[in-house]
């Protein structure tokens, strides 16, 4: 080692991260923090004497609405000399919306009332102090109280003994016990300490060590120093460069403490530094283990914070690596935070844990203080601390010194099982690449469908009633098509910015289109016929939208936005999202799998069994016919008809109902004539049309879609859960 | 001097230097040419110690290249090994230091080579804020900074318009003047033939032509450099082809 490049580079690294200028401006911040939070009662104080009160300035005017002598009398006996009050009476409440009250005027009404011995009401222009609410709050209490008391014939000191909360007192018999309270907030705060500095240090050091490897100086450097020494001394520089910047904070502190017992010298006659020496020894021997720890814990993480990011090959993802160790910590902060207190026992268990280095820091100093570790504990964790520094060191720097000139990012552990040319390792690279972009997508267009239909819904449920004055079933309906139809079209969007193969065009028949239809119509007819018979074999037949209370009260208006909302809507719009958007986005996979996908994610977002198989069938039918014609006119109309069944079949009743169905009891009986007469041309499908190519699978090897589709299958899960009981 | 013996070093089975040997010395210009990914800036690494090669050594005086002969030599980069965050002065403090030189000396020795280069008025601008020329000068300048005895360039030229290509050439004239070992990349034969007194071109790792310029030149009936590395290198990959 050479221990003089070492020596410089951390000077180097030290002076610039300490003579900038943010550093400076962070610095005069922290000082002025600090005198401010040492000096707090004498600046209180100060502005006491000189009666600067910044709370209430204005004088305030309380009309008192009090015809039965409630509370007026103690009111102006209390409060009407005062200059910050204005106590008034009136006889009536003249206010309401046209005629509000006049700034810093409050109206306050008090009644008696039989069950609840007074009642009261405050009516002010804007909302009021919190400090003037309390006093009117604590008034009115006492002026209950004693109301309730001579009603009932008891005395006001029976009341408030009823009142008195159980007074259990405490008693903790053990050595160190005492002053448990603050040693548990003394605790509490160094942790939270130890882990404002690890961020500090940790994002240094990534960002450090990051900046030298992406601008590739670490080739010169690497020239000069081994990677051994280039990594100890970033790590050194960064600890003590954080370690300046406590002892600055602590000579801030030192400084805020002195000036203000000057004051407390001055007016009480205390000597200098009493407040030094008053420092309980239990606390302070705490303070200087917790520093140990601290310095060793912060070496060690910082070593492996530099190793991780010189596996990096980016400012951005040594970042993030940042963020997984600072969420390790974060979690064994909150492991410490709650398994030592003063009020549990430490079990055998405890003892091993805080022998791990790294996690004694957050364990041992933590245990100290609450007296709850012996002297042999802490010294064996700390000499496995110590002794742990080679050993880490040595594994970090074998690491550090392969990966920081390492500039690829891939994984090239990686068994590959066929030798490939590079030609065809390019092409795998560039059809992994589009799967990924295609999963990711779609992932994320999934998340944010369930996102804004649950955002939506809240908003919308906050806002539309105190504009549209109507009956809850037809808000629930309004609220309904609202929802979806943005959710729908903003996530349809999206996707259909994402693809940028133009479609092609076809021109269909009108017979053609004419057979299609019907044929669809009979299909539809045919699995709802199908289903409905399993459905009600295995228990599935219950009505949903009875479930979801989404029904149309009986007014004209109500039904058309039902008919709206229920058949319109959807039909436009999820046949955008799944027929168009997705099918053109995964087609080409092949047209059989954009068909299956799409039916599986349409069958998926109806979140339950009973619509979900449905949607699932009907989804492949639409998706052929939407594949075929190259359009999704024809499904749009096929949505549409098979809504406006559904709905037609909870508006119409009686008669219409009965006319209806035999209405679409012949339509059906034509449509499955033309699906029989039509039945032998569908032979004749293109081998090709049903070739799925097996790179689709990479799609679902994206980490964004595999989240998108837990999150689906769960909610699905909970729908269905929740329709069921 | 410089010594290179049967050097070999693989990137995962793909053989970017394939056993070779140079010799460079004092009072000389060696020039590597080679195309694109020919392998010269792996040879400069391995001398460097930056990695370690499969087999075969690297001799300076006879003796392996340790952290003290590292101090020794000055290193040029092909890609940008600046800072950019940092400005000039800082970087050349930082390399500086180093490689053993005190602040006072490192402040000396670069307002002597940035007049030299005449951007004397950049020293204390972002390294991100300079062009790429200026930034070209710099690192020469850091390269030099510590009046290394073995010099090595990783392609010196690139980016430089051509008055500042005149003076480096003149600064590198110098520094072999004065004795210095210097060891260059390139593939502007333009510079390398007035530059450079032995030659050797190197194509896909291999060596396929090594010696003085003059023998090199007399060999091929004096033709131009350029003519002479088309014709050899285009040979070579005719014959891999075929």
């Amino acid at each position: 080692m050479n221990f003089k490049k070492i020596r410089e580079i951390i000077k180097f690294d030290v002076q610039k991260s300490i003579q900038n200028k943010w550093f400076v401006i962070l610095n005069i911040l922290m000082f002025v923090a600090i005198l401010f939070a040492t000096n707090w009662n004498n600046i209180s104080n100060y502005l006491n004497e000189h009666n600067v009160d910044f709370m209430t300035e204005e004088e305030i005017t309380i009309q008192i609405l009090d015809n039965e002598n409630l509370v007026y009398d103690k009111f102006n006996e209390k409060y009407g000399e005062s200059s910050n009050f204005n106590i008034e009476r009136v006889d009536t409440n003249t206010y309401s919306k046209e005629n509000v009250p006049a700034d810093n005027v409050i109206l306050l009404e008090v009644k008696s009332s039989p069950e609840d011995i007074i009642t009261a009401k405050i009516v002010s222009k804007e909302g009021i102090d919190n400090d003037i609410y309390n006093l009117i709050y604590d008034e009115l209490s006492e002026v209950r109280a004693n109301l309730f008391a001579t009603n009932n014939g008891i005395s006001i000191d029976e009341l408030n003994i009823l009142n008195e909360e159980v007074q259990i007192e405490r008693e903790l018999l053990g050595v160190d016990a005492e002053n448990s309270e603050t040693k548990e907030i003394i605790k509490t705060i160094s942790i939270v300490v130890v882990y404002m500095v690890l961020i500090i240090i940790l994002s240094r050091i990534a960002n450090e060590i990051a900046q030298e490897k992406v601008s590739k100086s670490i080739e010169y450097v690497l020239t000069s120093v081994t990677a051994g020494e280039y990594l100890i001394s970033k790590v050194l520089s960064v600890t003590i460069a954080t370690l300046i910047q406590v002892l600055y904070t602590f000579v801030y502190y030192i400084i805020g403490n002195s000036i203000n017992s000057l004051f407390v010298m001055q007016s009480t006659g205390a000597s200098f530094g009493s407040s030094f020496i008053n420092i309980d020894t239990s606390i302070a021997s705490y303070i200087l283990v917790m520093a140990a720890y601290l310095i060793f814990t912060v070496f060690l993480t910082a070593l492996i914070q530099a190793t991780l990011t010189s596996k990096t090959t980016s400012v951005a993802e040594a970042g993030n690596t940042t963020m997984i160790l600072l969420f390790l910590i974060v979690i064994l902060y909150l492991v410490s935070l709650s398994a030592i207190s003063p009020y549990i026992t430490v079990t055998p268990l405890m003892y091993i844990i805080s022998c791990i280095p790294i996690v004694s820091t957050f364990f041992v100093p933590a245990m100290m203080i609450i007296g709850q570790a012996t002297t042999l504990q802490i010294i064996i964790s700390f000499i496995v601390l110590i002794m742990s520094v080679p050993f880490i060191f040595k594994f970090c720097s074998k690491r550090f010194k392969n990966g920081i000139l390492d500039y690829t990012s891939s994984n090239k552990k990686k068994k590959v099982k066929k030798e490939l040319t590079l030609k065809e390792k390019q092409e795998k690279d560039l059809k992994a690449s589009i799967a990924k972009k295609i999963g990711f997508t779609i992932g994320i267009a999934l998340i944010l469908l369930v996102f804004l239909q649950t955002i939506l819904a809240y908003i919308f449920g906050i806002i539309l009633p105190k504009f549209i004055n109507t009956d809850i079933n037809t808000l629930n309906i309004i609220l309904n098509g609202l929802v979806s139809c943005v959710s729908l079209g903003i996530v349809t969007l999206y996707i259909y910015s994402n693809i940028k193969d133009k479609e092609e065009v076809k021109t269909i028949s009108g017979k053609k289109t004419f057979e299609i239809t019907f044929v669809g119509i009979a299909l539809i007819a045919i699995v709802q016929v199908a289903l409905s018979w399993i459905y009600s074999k295995i228990g599935l037949n219950y009505d949903i939208f009875n479930e979801l209370s989404v029904v149309p009260s009986n007014t004209l208006i109500s039904n058309i936005l039902y008919l709206i909302a229920i058949v319109v809507i959807p039909a436009i719009f999820e046949e955008l999202l799944f027929r168009k958007a997705i099918i053109n986005y995964s087609k080409k996979y092949g047209k059989a799998f954009a068909v299956i996908f799409s039916a599986i994610l349409f069958g998926l977002f109806h979140m339950n069994l009973n619509q979900g198989i449905f949607a699932f069938l009907i989804g492949i039918i639409f998706g052929i016919i939407a594949i075929q014609t190259s359009s999704i006119k024809l499904t749009v109309l096929l949505h549409f008809l098979n809504n406006l069944y559904a709905a037609l079949q909870v508006i119409l009743s009686g008669f219409a109902l009965e006319m209806f169905n035999n209405i679409i009891l012949a339509v059906i009986i034509f449509a499955i004539i033309i699906l029989i007469k039509t039945l032998p041309k569908v032979r004749n499908i293109k081998r090709e049309d049903l070739k799925i190519d097996k790179d689709c699978l990479l799609i679902f090897k994206n980490y964004t879609f595999i989240i998108s589709m837990i999150l689906l299958i769960v909610m699905f899960i909970v729908t269905e859960n929740f329709l069921r009981v | 001097m410089l010594k290179v013996e049967n050097l070999t070093k693989t990137f995962d089975k793909n053989v970017a230097v394939n056993n070779i040997s140079f010799n460079a010395s004092k009072g000389k210009i060696f020039g590597l040419l080679g195309r694109n990914g020919a392998g010269k800036s792996t040879i400069f690494r391995c001398i460097l110690n930056i990695i370690k090669q499969d087999s075969g050594k690297v001799l300076y005086n006879d003796k392996i290249i340790d952290e003290k002969i590292l101090d020794k030599i000055g290193y040029l980069p092909e890609e940008g090994s600046l800072i950019s965050s940092y400005t000039v002065l800082e970087q050349c403090i930082y390399y500086g230091m180093l490689k053993n030189m005190d602040e006072e000396s490192i402040k000396k020795r670069l307002f002597e080579l940035t007049s030299k280069f005449d951007i004397i008025e950049y020293m204390n601008m972002k390294q991100k804020d300079l062009s790429k020329g200026n930034r070209q000068k710099i690192q020469f300048i850091v390269s030099i900074l510590h009046d290394p005895e073995l010099l090595i360039l990783d392609e010196p030229f690139s980016g430089l318009d051509p008055i500042s290509v005149e003076q480096l050439k003149q600064v590198l004239l110098e520094l072999k003047e004065s004795g210095k070992i210097i060891v260059f990349s390139s593939h502007r034969m333009d510079h390398v033939e007035e530059l450079c007194d032995e030659i050797a071109i190197l194509e896909k790792g291999k060596m396929i032509e090594k010696g003085s310029l003059k023998d090199i030149k007399k060999k091929y009936n004096n033709q131009t450099l350029n003519q002479i590395f088309i014709s050899v290198v285009g040979d070579i990959e005719k014959s891999i082809q075929s």
